[in-house]
């Protein structure tokens, strides 16, 4: 009984003094990982990176400049093929300008596209601060990887993300990292590679990068780092479409007056107000009002690129009717029709008050007459 | 007495080596896709001195319509294809002949119209014609076979594949590359059940025998002598299918990755290697007794576009990106080199020509215990993804928009 008491200490001491040297390998490790990078001191001065150089997508050399910012934001514009492509990350969300899908305006990223922007979007290496950032490493051993001599670690983000990452064992900068990558919205397996490392300033990065799945390669050769370069607000926000950014300064809250013509005249109906927001390329609001009867109409604007018009929907509560019309911009008016029977005209004022006409034509479009009008001014918040 | 003989004993020798090469006036240098014998090889001492001391000298460059096709090379003519737009929606497809000094246009032949990538990978036809001494057949990105001769340019014949055999345009156009087997033309036709791979006779474009069950795809057949056995090697999906001189399967083989693009590469006296870009790379497979047995498989060497070459046990080759050298043994990584891009490759006695995807050749010893470079050129500008072509001591390549010839032995 005593012999067991005595070997069960031994094998607690034992476990506990080789994980604890573990844990110390580990952060000795990552320590001198982030030296070989500069230092977190250094990294910690860092806000801000520009980065120019060219890159390689499909045997074809182009520029590209990637903007990154603390803690995680990023911005890159590369060519692929054909196509210009925008590649971001909020802190929050990703989007992208990727003509590769058919679409030329900004869009959300799915879940797959998002894993890799925020992979991308990480200045440093991940494992700068990785604690605080909620990462989890773990020490998987060493490795010859390609003939180089190589400390394998498994990185798990915060969201569960797994990567591995081989760092080269004599320099402790990192050789190759292996993770789920995204080939044209579908999660893939990658591996990337890590050379030419360079001191710019107090930091030091890879300036070759070579990232292959699939069939898929790709180069980034840096030429420039540019650090903490000015950078506008609201770079890294997901903006509209070039269509629908007319309707940008709409956004916010507003005060409606909502005047009805009847038989001795124009009468005020109601003043209500409304939020309008533009998210993800569409604009909603929901406007209640009072004439005799009560009216809660969702309002929403798009635009269709195939047939190059604005398409406005009305779902009206009162009689259960989504009303769906199309239209085009003239100078400052968008004229949307349903038939030729009825139109909604969008008059722009100023940018702080804009119109919105109801009217009915009587000949089938020949002439038309205004029935509401709908006086929308800012609310200053 | 004794003289009579031996001019006999040498019309013999002659008359014998007319007969195994198929009546040929004049040897090729470079007869098809991946040289004569299939195989990326040529045999002729490079100057190493040159590339180390001097650099190759260029003997000429041109500009060249839009293409992926192989330079084929007769002693003092240059073969490929190549395309002309008409308009951004338009053009036609060429097979042009080219005096190998100069470079400088001998006849050019509209085969087809021209195919245009939607992507931007690049326009124009894929495969790389074949010659025989007289005629130059060529299969254009619509699948039209044409005989040309080479004299003139004239067109002896053609076949539609897809007009006369259903054959549908694949993807990224028709890609296979004719092969000369003696009288014999044999192509992939990919028309679908019982049309799929064919032996054509050169001289008339008449069929000789068309087996197999296949859609058009992108791996080139291959050809290999097995104790004693013409084999003519296709793909069709995940099958590894061989075929005598006459038509008869000889065996198959499931791979276990589905349609490669590069061309199953012969490993003598009875292997053959066929690998893709996927996951599963590549695989080796034994032919004894006209079964196919797998050695091994391997994620070492997962080939996309470019075809490896075999030299001495070892296989030499792009790994998607990765230039590496594996073992015929194991299939085991002797090297891997990074940083080139992707490539493709062709082998002269013991050096590897290799040519990045962006346009640089480099001499590379075929050395399976280390990497050795001995000398690296800017050969063309822009993306190349045509392996380069050897003969008259010059090594030829081209890309979308040019062509160019260095001297690179005596």
């Amino acid at each position: 009984m005593e012999l067991i008491k005595y070997l069960g200490i031994v094998i607690l001491i034992v476990t506990l003094n080789v994980s604890g040297s573990m844990a110390q390998n580990l952060d000795e490790i990552i320590d001198k990982h982030i030296e070989a990078h500069g230092g977190a001191d250094n990294w910690n001065k860092i806000d801000a990176l520009k980065i120019t150089g060219n890159f390689t997508g499909f045997s074809t050399v182009k520029n590209f400049t990637t903007i990154q910012k603390q803690p995680n934001l990023y911005r890159s514009n590369y060519s692929l093929g054909n196509f210009n492509v925008v590649l971001a990350f909020d802190g929050n969300s990703g989007w992208t300008i990727d003509p590769w899908f058919d679409v030329s305006f900004p869009r959300v990223l799915n879940t797959s596209e998002e894993n890799v922007v925020k992979q991308k979007a990480e200045i440093c290496s991940p494992f700068l601060n990785y604690k605080q950032k909620g990462y989890t490493v773990e020490y998987l051993g060493k490795e010859q990887v390609e003939g180089v001599d190589a400390i394998k670690l498994k990185l798990v983000r915060k969201n569960g993300r797994v990567e591995t990452w081989y760092l080269n064992a004599e320099t402790y900068l990192e050789y190759k990292q292996e993770s789920i990558w995204d080939d044209f919205g579908y999660p893939t397996p990658q591996e990337t590679f890590f050379d030419d490392f360079r001191k710019i300033g107090d930091i030091i990065l890879p300036f070759y990068v070579e990232r292959s799945f699939l069939i898929r390669n790709r180069m980034t050769e840096i030429s420039s780092v540019e650090i903490n370069p000015t950078v506008a607000d609201g770079f890294f926000q997901m903006p509209a479409s070039p269509e629908m950014k007319k309707f940008d300064f709409m956004s916010g809250k507003w005060a409606v007056k909502i005047e009805i013509l009847e038989h001795r005249g124009w009468r005020t109906a109601d003043s209500t107000s409304t939020t309008i927001s533009i998210e993800n390329n569409l604009l909603r609001m929901e406007l209640a009002y009072e004439n005799y009867i009560k009216y809660i109409n969702q309002v929403s604007i798009s635009y269709h690129t195939d047939s190059s018009r604005y398409v406005m929907t009305i779902y009206n509560s009162f009689d259960a009717k989504l009303n769906v019309y199309s239209g085009l911009f003239l100078n400052d008016t968008l004229a949307f029709k349903n038939s030729n029977s009825q139109k909604y005209s969008l008059i722009i004022l100023n940018s702080d008050s804009f119109l919105i006409e109801s009217s009915s034509s009587p000949d089938k479009g020949q002439s038309w007459r205004v029935n509401d009008k709908f006086y929308f001014t800012r609310i200053d918040e | 007495m004794y003289s009579k003989l031996v001019i006999v004993l040498f019309v013999f020798v002659i008359f014998s080596f007319n007969l195994l090469v198929g009546q040929e006036t004049s040897k090729p240098e470079w007869q098809q896709f991946r040289g004569n014998a299939r195989d990326a090889s040529a045999a002729c001492s490079i100057l190493i001195d040159s590339w180390i001391k001097k650099r190759p000298a260029l003997v000429w460059k041109k500009k060249l319509g839009d293409g992926f096709s192989e330079v084929i090379i007769q002693q003092d003519k240059v073969f490929t294809m190549c395309s002309e737009k008409a308009d951004s929606l338009s053009g036609m497809e060429f097979v042009i002949a080219m005096d190998a000094k100069t470079g400088n246009e001998l006849w050019k032949t509209k085969v087809d119209s021209m195919f245009f990538d939607e992507s931007g990978f690049g326009d124009g036809p894929r495969s790389t014609p074949a010659l025989d001494g007289e005629r130059i057949f060529s299969i254009s990105s619509y699948g039209k076979l044409s005989a040309i001769s080479i004299a003139d340019g004239t067109i002896k014949w053609s076949i539609d594949f897809a007009k006369t055999y259903n054959s549908k345009l694949p993807r990224w156009a028709f890609c296979t590359s004719p092969l000369i087997l003696r009288s014999a033309l044999i192509v992939e036709v990919g028309g679908g059940e019982s049309k799929a791979f064919a032996s054509i006779n050169k001289q008339t474009g008449e069929m000789n025998w068309i087996k197999g069950n296949a859609v058009p795809y992108y791996c080139s057949p291959a050809i290999a002598e097995i104790n004693g056995i013409t084999n003519l090697i296709f793909t069709s999906d995940s099958m590894l299918l061989s075929f005598d001189t006459e038509g008869n399967e000889l065996w198959s083989f499931r791979m276990p990755m589905r349609y490669p693009t590069a061309t199953p590469l012969f490993i003598a006296p009875n292997k053959v290697f066929v690998s893709s870009a996927g996951s599963k790379g590549g695989c080796l497979v034994e032919i004894n007794d006209n079964k196919a047995t797998e050695i091994f498989q391997t994620a070492a060497m997962k080939n996309h576009f470019s075809t490896s070459v075999h030299y001495n046990g070892y296989i030499y080759g792009y790994s998607n990106a990765a230039f590496r050298c594996i073992s015929v043994e194991k299939g085991e990584t002797k090297w891997t080199k990074r940083g080139l891009g992707k490539g493709t490759l062709i082998r002269v006695n013991n050096k590897l020509l290799v040519l990045s995807d962006k346009g640089v050749l480099k001499l590379v010893e075929a050395n399976p215990e280390v990497y050795t470079e001995h000398g690296s050129l800017q050969v063309l500008n822009g993306k190349s993804w045509t392996a380069p072509s050897f003969g008259n001591g010059n090594v030829y390549v081209r890309n979308l928009t040019e062509i160019a010839s260095y001297k690179i032995a005596d």
